[in-house]
């Protein structure tokens, strides 16, 4: 690692400074983003496997097997027990006002509402570690039995985490755990979505509307930032594993998905022939929409994914537009899982460290049905409208 | 008494460029002396000054202090050879107090260590001041003395520094009557204890009074080095300008006609501070000198006429009809020239054309274009009406010398061909070739129906420009006298300081 | 020392200098054209395509980076222009959502920058508040009010008649966001340079008191700056939302600071009192052509921006003119 950020920074300074010396073509060989690995051997072999459904991918951060989340269930015997419990629980989350967030509220509070455990708090952290601070310490007063959360750094916020988990809280968190506390122990479980499958599944649906072929392009979300590191890794080794014709010739980072459109520019200028680009989040994907539009692509020949299921680029993909598949997770099953894992820890019951909840892909021909997985409602009469043509 | 000579600069030449500035400048300074050094702006003082004090590095010639040569390639250098500058525009840090201001940079340190001994600090600083004879809080900030206070404390930097030759540059400028009085005491005092001291002033009679000797440049050479003494003040005049050249600021009779109507009327104005209770007129082609203590009110009655400020009670009447605002006044052909040209009269980065033409752009303005063709040729005339010395209308008029600032401030106003001017302290700065320049312009415009009112600390000008001068003391106008009634400057001195004349007829109109 | 150096006639040799620092934005714009072109001429960055990008990309930063030499001219500075931008888009695209034409949702979207431009120049010149503060409040507050109107959501645009005139289109070939950018400049040009208001605005900025001495109105005058400086953020975010057919509350996050960066590159003095629209075009197309040109060399995220930060820094330091 070491000699290639020295190579890097050797490249920055001479480009500023030294004409003639642009990159090589790259085929085989492209340049990652900076924190990228190497997928592990066992992602590599389970990137082989044609049929990925019934199989989690991802393990946790300390190597803890994912157990998948459909496999969670509490027999009407342990449900009524929990409902005579009378139970408490507090709700931290990092940042709301999206649809994952709210989503996963949802399932959330439906279940616990259901199970009769009582939401005695909900906090907004912001995406403000501070904050989150201030708010678990509020929530500590309230000795809850059940913490459910999503640290926002696993570091600055463990402290709080830990004076709520020895008072005797039960502590479930959401895709993360913070430093110094042991499942099984201070917390239950970690429930997170199974991102390296996410990615992998948007190799599959970039294959499948490309025919498998020819030359594709990467954008990716330039910070370290573990899901979104995991969805490439994911992407990159199935693309390798499973699809020797289509080749990824170029893999290029934005720091701001607003900048998707010009990254995407830059891409189709330099690769006129690219026939289908990975583009991370849905505003970057739409960015490369307008790109490709500009470039005088047409849907016929040029294939976006990505891996937000969000109203834009589900009504691009309705429109038949560019935008050729979605991987999405499934907020609401997770807070669902969450709300299960919670309500077997208070009844003291051992639960799964990691548990994993599959993503969904999302083609044009599965929009409606799976529209109405995720947002439990059904398609917007403008999106269905556009469907049925 | 001929005492030792401390400080002889021999030869001294210097270029910008193929300029050449200084032409084999001679200067020599004596042990306590007080040595004026005067000429016009370009004559060479301020970089012959600048050589010294290490701002510009001379092309030849020598400098030698105590007999021995010195060479100042920098301002550190000249530090230590125990040469400073007082500064015109004062080289303070607002926000400090006196003591750290005067020890920035050197604060005595607990013996060691890097930290600050502020009780030291504060005990040194009171003692250079006591030993200025000053009554100054060390502890007080910069920001809250008065402008004689602060050139004080930077004379006291000066000392701390133990300098023993001092360069002031205009140092009553902006300096009240009682603040210039303390600063001469104050250089008295310096003198006495052997510190020379180099004076540059425009104003021939402080000089006369303070200095031991004066030289003066011209074109970047000495023309004249004298025993004050033995000089006059068309003496020094005459050095300064060339033969025949110093006529224009003398006194003239001019005949305003008698039928002349008010062109403005000033009825009992009482404003917020200071002024109880002002009447006068100005008739067309009349020139009022207003005279006064400096903070007596004076530039306020001129905002006041100007429309810029509110009076509390009376008015003024601008042909029998009340000012509103400062539009209407301008618009009416009211033009004012404010005290501070810098702040208020110039917008200093900008050409010498852009300044001319913005008090005129409605003039010039043509379905919301500026016709600018049309405008250079009134920027033209005014350069040339006035003598403006410019390379050309595009030059930045940052980079004019101050009587030609001057010159673009009074221009841009006569351009709009004004009915009253008002000129709050016109002549600032200005070297004495540029100060009877604008002389000579007030009283061309004046002979052409112009009203005009100066207003003016120098009684010097005053007396040589005004047909009548008017006397504000305590809020009122104390005095109202023909200039011809008034025989000497020590009369019209006297009238200021609240002495009333007994032949003097009180609001006489 | 330094203020009474600058006073001092400044030797005729240094006069030559002095004009070639005015062009500095221009031949860095040369150079780096002919860089990218040596380097990446082959790999599409001569491509006409890829230079309609350039200038489309820069299109909205141009528009905000064009009112804003008038404000900073004018001795002010605008950080509120990126949300007031989003907060445009947003009205334009909920208006059309709500079923009016394009004309109505364009009209409410510039009443929204007026109204933003109005608050702003209220608080800087009325009550006295440093604009610096007052449009730093402003953008947080706007950017509220954008994610609190839409609750993050994205407004779709369906109009295609919008979307093409405001983005999406071409005229005889040519971007229409390519057009806009040009009329603006053009426009912003002209007045800077050849109306009496643009005489104001410089004056205003190059010395308050004095233009006020002066008969200039320079409130007024900074009102004028900033009700201009919000219907150019207004503009820009319906180009914004007629590009990407969507209205976003994020849109122009960091636009600010890139169009000051622009108007700085292009010669125009942050203290107000000197300004060119020219410069600050060149400046817009500059830091677009930078972006897009390293995006294609294939550089990663974190050296583009140290290139492009490390080009701005020594543009302006070639533009510097000397202080003594």
């Amino acid at each position: 690692m070491k000699h290639l950020s020295i190579k890097r920074a050797a490249l920055a300074l001479s480009v500023a400074f030294l004409p003639n010396l642009g990159l090589a073509d790259v085929a085989a060989d492209i340049e990652h983003p900076l924190w990228y690995t190497a997928p592990s051997a066992k992602t590599m072999e389970l990137a082989k496997k044609d049929d990925l459904s019934n199989t989690v991918v991802s393990d946790g951060q300390r190597g803890e097997p994912g157990f998948p989340a459909a496999n969670l269930a509490l027999t009407d015997e342990q449900i009524a027990k929990v409902k005579a419990g009378e139970f408490t629980v507090a709700i931290s989350m990092g940042w709301l006002g999206d649809d994952w967030a709210s989503q996963q509220l949802i399932g959330l509070k439906e279940s616990f509402e259901a199970m009769g455990i009582k939401v005695v708090a909900e906090t907004n952290a912001n995406w403000d570690d501070a904050k989150q601070i201030a708010d678990l310490d509020a929530i500590s007063v309230l000795k809850p039995d059940l913490l459910v959360s999503i640290p926002l750094n696993g570091k600055t916020t463990a402290s709080a985490y830990k004076k709520i988990s020895d008072a005797g809280t039960k502590v479930v968190f959401i895709d993360q755990a913070v430093e110094g506390m042991d499942p099984g122990k201070d917390y239950a479980s970690i429930i997170s979505s199974d991102n390296l499958a996410l990615g992998m599944y948007l190799a599959d649906a970039l294959a499948e509307a490309t025919g498998g072929k020819g030359d594709v392009a990467a954008m990716y979300y330039a910070n370290d930032f573990y899901v979104t590191n995991l969805r490439y890794e994911g992407f990159i080794a199935r693309v390798e594993a499973k699809y020797p014709d289509m080749h990824v010739v170029v893999a290029a980072g934005h720091n701001d998905p607003n900048k998707g459109q010009e990254v995407a520019q830059g891409l189709l200028a330099r690769y006129p022939t690219l026939s289908g680009v990975y583009a991370s989040w849905s505003i970057p994907a739409m960015g490369a929409v307008t790109a490709a539009t500009v470039a005088g692509r047409t849907p016929a020949d040029f294939k976006i994914v990505n891996e937000n299921f969000d109203q834009i680029v589900a009504l691009n993909m309705a429109q038949n537009g560019f935008i050729a598949g979605i991987s999405s997770q499934r907020p609401y099953d997770q807070g669902v899982a969450e709300a299960k894992v919670g309500a077997l820890a208070l009844l003291g019951e051992q639960t799964p460290p990691y548990v994993v909840v599959p993503p969904l892909k999302v083609v044009r021909s599965n929009l409606a049905e799976s529209y109405k997985t995720i947002y439990r409602v059904d398609l917007p009469a403008e999106m269905a409208e556009a469907l049925a043509n | 008494m001929t005492r030792p000579t401390i400080l002889e600069m021999t030869d001294i030449r210097k270029s910008f460029g193929n300029i050449a500035v200084l032409k084999r400048v001679a200067f020599s300074l004596r042990k306590g002396e007080v040595h004026a050094l005067m000429g016009g702006n370009g004559a060479g003082k301020s970089t012959l000054m600048k050589i010294l004090t290490g701002v510009y590095s001379r092309d030849g010639g020598s400098v030698l202090i105590d007999g021995q040569p010195v060479e100042v390639h920098d301002t550190a250098a000249a530090e230590r050879a125990g040469v400073a500058m007082i500064f015109q525009e004062f080289s303070l840090v607002p926000t400090l107090t006196v003591a750290q201001n005067i020890f920035l940079k050197r604060e005595p340190r607990f013996a060691g260590t890097p930290f600050i001994n502020g009780a030291e600090m504060k005990r040194q600083a009171r003692l250079i001041l006591e030993e200025l004879g000053v009554d100054i809080d060390p502890d007080a900030p910069v920001s809250g003395l008065s402008v004689g206070y602060m050139q004080i404390v930077e004379i006291a930097k000066a000392l701390s520094k133990k300098a023993r030759i001092l360069v002031m540059d205009e140092p009553t400028s902006s300096l009240s009557e009682a603040e210039t009085e303390a600063l001469f005491e104050l250089v008295n005092r310096l003198k006495a204890s052997g510190i020379s001291i180099v004076y540059i002033s425009h104003r021939m009679a402080e000089i006369l009074k303070l200095c031991d000797r004066v030289t003066v440049m011209r074109d970047g050479e000495t023309v004249m080095t004298a025993d004050c003494a033995d000089l006059s003040v068309a003496q020094i005049v005459e050095a300064m300008l060339g033969a025949g050249n110093a006529t224009s600021f003398e006194w003239k009779d001019r005949q305003v006609p008698a039928t002349a109507k008010p062109v403005v009327q000033v009825r009992n104005l009482r404003l917020d501070k200071r002024i109880d209770d002002v009447s006068f007129d100005i008739k067309a082609g009349e020139i009022v000198g207003l005279a006064g203590l400096m903070g007596s009110g004076r530039t306020e009655i001129a905002e006041t006429i100007f429309g810029r400020r509110r009076a509390v009670s009376g008015e003024v009447l601008f042909d029998g009809v009340p000012v509103a605002n400062q539009a209407d006044a301008i618009a009416r052909g009211i033009a004012l020239v404010p005290e501070d040209r810098r702040k208020f009269g110039l917008v200093l980065d900008h050409s010498v054309r852009d300044n001319i033409i913005l008090p005129n752009l409605e003039r010039f303005t043509r379905h919301l274009f500026v016709q600018d063709a049309v405008a250079l040729q009134t920027v033209r005339d005014t350069i040339r009406d006035l003598a403006i010395k410019t390379d050309g209308p595009d030059k930045l008029s940052r980079l004019l010398s101050g009587g030609n600032q001057q010159k673009i401030v009074i221009g841009k106003w006569l351009a709009r061909d004004p009915r009253l001017l008002i000129l709050d302290e016109p002549t600032i700065g200005v070297d004495i070739g540029a100060k009877s320049e604008i002389v000579e312009t007030v009283r061309a415009m004046a002979d052409r129906g112009m009203a005009v009112l100066v207003i003016s600390s120098e009684l010097e000008e005053l007396m040589a420009i005004s047909d009548r001068i008017l006397v504000l003391h305590g809020g009122r106008i104390a005095q109202d006298m023909n200039r011809r009634d008034v025989a000497t400057e020590e009369e019209l001195h006297h009238a200021i300081q609240g002495h009333s004349r007994p032949q003097a007829a009180l609001g006489a109109a | 020392m330094q203020s009474k150096a600058t006073a001092a006639p400044r030797p005729p040799s240094a006069l030559p200098k002095v004009q070639l620092q005015n062009y500095v934005v221009y031949i860095f714009f040369a150079v780096v054209l002919l860089f990218f072109s040596v380097t990446i001429g082959d790999k599409g960055f001569l491509s006409v395509m890829n230079l309609f990008n350039i200038a489309r990309t820069t299109a909205m930063i141009t528009v905000i980076a064009v009112a804003m030499t008038f404000v900073i001219s004018a001795g002010e500075l605008d950080l509120s222009v990126g949300s007031t931008a989003a907060l445009a888009a947003l009205t334009c695209g909920l208006v059309m959502q709500a079923g009016f034409g394009w004309p109505v949702a364009v009209l409410a979207a510039l009443v929204a920058g007026l109204a933003v431009g109005c608050l702003n120049g209220f608080f800087v010149t009325l009550i006295g508040i440093p604009s610096f503060l007052v449009t730093l409040g402003m953008m947080q507050f706007i950017r509220g009010l954008d994610m609190r109107v839409t609750y993050t959501n994205p407004v779709s645009i369906s109009n295609q008649s919008f979307n093409s005139l405001f983005g999406s289109g071409n005229l005889f070939g040519v971007p229409s966001l390519l057009i806009w950018s040009l009329v603006i400049a053009v426009l912003g040009h002209v007045v800077l340079k050849y109306t009496g208001f643009g005489r104001e605005i410089l004056a205003t900025g190059g010395n308050r008191m004095a233009a006020e001495y002066s008969g200039v109105k320079t409130r007024r005058v900074k009102f004028a700056a900033f009700l201009l400086s919000g219907a150019a953020a207004a503009l820009a975010g319906m180009l914004y939302s007629g590009m990407m057919q969507t209205a976003r509350f994020n849109f122009g996050e960091g636009a600010e600071l890139m169009a000051i960066a622009a108007v700085i590159l292009g010669g125009t003095s942050l203290f107000g009192g000197r300004g060119t629209i020219l410069g600050t075009f060149a400046g817009s197309l500059l830091i677009g052509t930078i972006n897009n040109g390293l995006i294609i060399m294939g550089l990663d995220v974190s050296e583009q921006m140290m290139v492009s930060g490390g080009i701005i820094i020594l543009a302006v330091a070639f533009g510097k003119k000397p202080t003594a």
